[in-house]
């Protein structure tokens, strides 16, 4: 009997504890549920329907699929302008993130005030601040068309940001230039190789460009795979510096796909098929990410074997 | 024990920031617009008047500029946050009053609203479906705003109400090569904007969309006419490249205001956010007329409403607000008529007295158009917002020479009226 009785009591303190287990995270549950999981429901059932924001969605099946994939020319170009930009930024990035990286993990002078002057960009990365910055410096009475003018490479200002061959390009630079946070995750990554395999190369006379080849980079590639999955997924949502440097302009050439889903929402109050897009970037980006990690066993090493 | 007590009082603690962050003292009420600077100071002011008055009242300001402003208000609106007292449109208060946000004000008149000096034809625009949904904040036309000495500095003929689309040109012409500025960085309104369009179109006796909105109303060939006219300009370098017009954001960085055009194209109430942005004075002239035109293109617009939203949190103190807005003599003086000329009868005579520089030049202006108008076209259907960024879109295409004016022509017409079916069905 008296186990019996003290089972229950047993279970219900055990209950206590999950209580104020769920009350010490309910900060971020409130923000989970009610900023992520809801609002992500909610848009699934939104993408079937026909809904502009201002009154009571309607059930039309598949129509924003049908319409998206068969009857809209601008989600072919945000496509196309969104592949472009991430073909062009994230192998930009990478790469000067890499090799900033390999510069900033030697001991030298001042090596960490540079570390930190290079991260700043990124810091400051995804503000509007830094695309009114770039608005002006690539502007047709810019900073940069000021300097080319007084050397004399062009006649009069050039509009970087508007023009259609270079609009996109100028959109690519500022992602290329903000390779702060991948860097620091390289140099962490480059502290962890055995400074013995540098030391054995050494002494079997390798020098530095055969080390950084041999050495650095497998050991590195671990933590390349892990950067390009990161930007791949974080360039395929660019959004502030698109909607405020160019705002798509001229005709869609900087139209990035999150930039069209904003307009489609908001402007053209089309709420639904916002959100079938969305669900589409979804999708897409799932599958990219699904390839590389697929490719991965081609081309990363892991120390211990390579099973994940 | 010791377990429960804990949780009962974090529970306790909860319940006492919330209940705290809800006790209100006061009404608080949220004011929404867009507009510029000026604008934002001078509303602002205002307000600051009004709390002075009624100390049992707070309000809070939302401004931002007319793109980003339907974009919150959208946001707002889904989540049933609207501000107590919006600005409204007259492009988009059909459709806020189709979804039930706005709340009908034609009970109140006389109870809370005082439009014993307004005269009916001010509000009439502001009635949806017969029903009073917005208070006009201010008339309002198209026009041309220059240095008030122009005409006279550089020897040109001024343009007289009656002039037209080929006096313009040639005034353009001839300010670009007395000057070496552009004459205007536009040719009318083009660039995000139909109204240049729509101007040419109204003096062929057509309408921009069908009577339904699930159409263009007009010949295409009239497109591809208005902006021959626009690239040529923009080939002979009197009016902007594409590039400058596309970085044109504001009315402090305009091309007229930064002294690298003579003209700049405007909403007549606008003339006193550019006057104090160029800091000299500015005069106005109306848009070009069409050699045998069918009706006057130039049409008088209400500048804007101040609606009551379906969210406010309280009608009486909104209703005093808008009631001094509209009525109070100081007020109206530190406004300026920045929004149009004033639809109190009361206000404006005591306002014309004592009119300087950019006002008076509004004033005038409202009035010459009077006489120089024919009646404003309905609301235009909902997709306008689409229609125009496609206009937008095909616009640069031609002054990018991506398509002649003709095949834009052609391409505006099939992609804007897809459309607006596709928005009918």
């Amino acid at each position: 009997m008296p186990s019996l009785k003290k089972g229950p009591k047993r279970v219900r303190s055990l209950e206590h504890d999950n209580l104020a287990g769920y009350l010490f995270i309910s900060p971020w549950l409130i923000g989970f549920f009610g900023f992520m999981i809801i609002p992500m429901i909610i848009s699934i059932y939104l993408s079937f329907t026909r809904y502009n924001v201002l009154t009571p969605p309607r059930w039309i099946g598949l129509q924003n699929f049908k319409d998206i994939f068969y009857d809209d020319p601008r989600f072919w170009q945000a496509l196309k302008v969104t592949f472009t930009y991430v073909l062009g930024a994230v192998p930009l990035r990478l790469f000067f993130a890499l090799v900033l990286a390999v510069l900033f993990s030697q001991k030298r002078m001042f090596v960490g005030l540079y570390r930190t002057m290079y991260y700043v960009p990124s810091l400051i990365g995804g503000s509007v601040a830094v695309a009114v910055m770039w608005r002006q410096l690539f502007g047709v009475s810019g900073a940069l068309n000021s300097f080319l003018v007084k050397i004399g490479a062009l006649q009069t200002g050039f509009g970087w940001n508007v023009h259609p061959k270079t609009a996109l390009l100028s959109l690519i630079v500022l992602a290329a230039w903000q390779f702060g946070s991948p860097m620091l995750i390289f140099l962490a990554g480059i502290k962890q190789i055995p400074a013995s395999l540098y030391e054995s190369a050494a002494i079997d006379g390798a020098n530095r460009v055969q080390a950084f080849f041999r050495i650095t980079l497998p050991q590195l590639t671990p933590i390349i795979f892990f950067n390009l999955v990161m930007q791949t997924i974080n360039n395929f949502m660019v959004f502030a510096q698109a909607y405020i440097i160019t705002g798509g302009q001229p005709f869609d050439r900087t139209l990035v796909y999150v930039l069209y889903l904003f307009r489609t929402g908001f402007t053209y109050n089309k709420m639904g098929y916002a959100c079938a897009l969305a669900w589409i970037l979804l999708f897409i980006i799932g599958v990219l990410t699904a390839l590389i990690f697929r490719s991965s066993s081609y081309w990363v090493y892991y120390e211990s074997g390579g099973d994940l | 024990m010791k377990r429960t007590l804990g949780i009962v009082l974090l529970i306790a603690l909860f319940v006492t920031v919330f209940a705290l962050s809800g006790t209100a003292q006061t009404i608080n009420l949220r004011v929404a617009w867009w507009g510029n600077q000026t604008r934002h100071d001078m509303t602002i002011q205002v307000m600051e008047m009004f709390e002075k008055k009624n100390p049992g009242i707070k309000l809070s300001p939302e401004y931002t500029s007319f793109a980003g402003y339907w974009d919150r208000m959208a946001a707002q609106a889904a989540g049933s946050n609207l501000a107590d007292i919006m600005q409204q449109d007259y492009k988009y208060i059909t459709q806020y009053v189709d979804s039930g946000l706005l709340i009908a004000l034609d009970r109140y008149i006389g109870k809370g609203l005082d439009f014993s000096d307004v005269a009916d034809s001010f509000l009439a625009p502001g009635r949806v479906y017969g029903q009073l949904y917005g208070i006009n904040l201010g008339a309002n036309t198209y026009a041309f705003a220059f240095d008030a000495d122009l005409f006279e500095r550089t020897g040109v003929k001024a343009p007289t109400p009656d002039w037209t689309w080929e006096d313009y040109i040639a005034t353009l012409r001839e300010l670009k090569k007395k000057t070496g500025l552009y004459g205007d960085h536009e040719f009318t309104l083009c660039t995000n904007n139909v109204s240049g369009l729509e101007h040419y179109v109204r003096q062929h006796g057509q309408a921009f969309y069908n009577a339904a909105g699930t159409a263009l109303g007009f010949d295409e060939k009239l497109f591809a006419e208005f902006y021959k006219m626009d690239l040529q300009m923009t080939n002979e370098g009197v009016c902007a490249p594409p590039e400058v017009r596309l970085e044109v954001t504001s009315i402090e960085n305009n091309p007229m205001v930064m002294k690298k055009a003579n003209m700049a194209s405007l909403w007549s109430n606008q003339i006193v956010a550019y006057e104090k942005a160029a800091g000299r004075p500015l005069k106005m002239a109306l848009w070009p007329k069409m050699k045998g035109q069918k009706k006057e293109g130039t049409y008088l617009k209400p500048s804007m409403f101040f609606s009551i939203t379906r969210d406010c949190r309280n009608i009486d103190a909104s209703l005093k607000f808008l009631n001094y807005f509209i009525n109070d003599i100081e007020a109206n003086k530190v406004l300026n008529a920045e929004r149009g000329v004033p639809i109190s009868a009361k206000v404006r005579n005591a306002m014309a007295s004592e009119l300087t520089g950019a006002a008076k030049e509004m004033f005038a202006i409202v009035d010459l158009a009077s006489k120089h108008a024919s009646p404003i076209d309905p609301p235009p259907p909902a997709a306008f917002q689409q229609v125009i960024d496609t206009l937008n879109d095909v616009h640069f295409k031609i002054l990018y020479k991506v398509l002649t004016p003709e095949q834009g022509a052609k391409e505006f017409f099939q992609r804007a009226n897809k459309i607006l079916a596709d928005a009918a069905k």
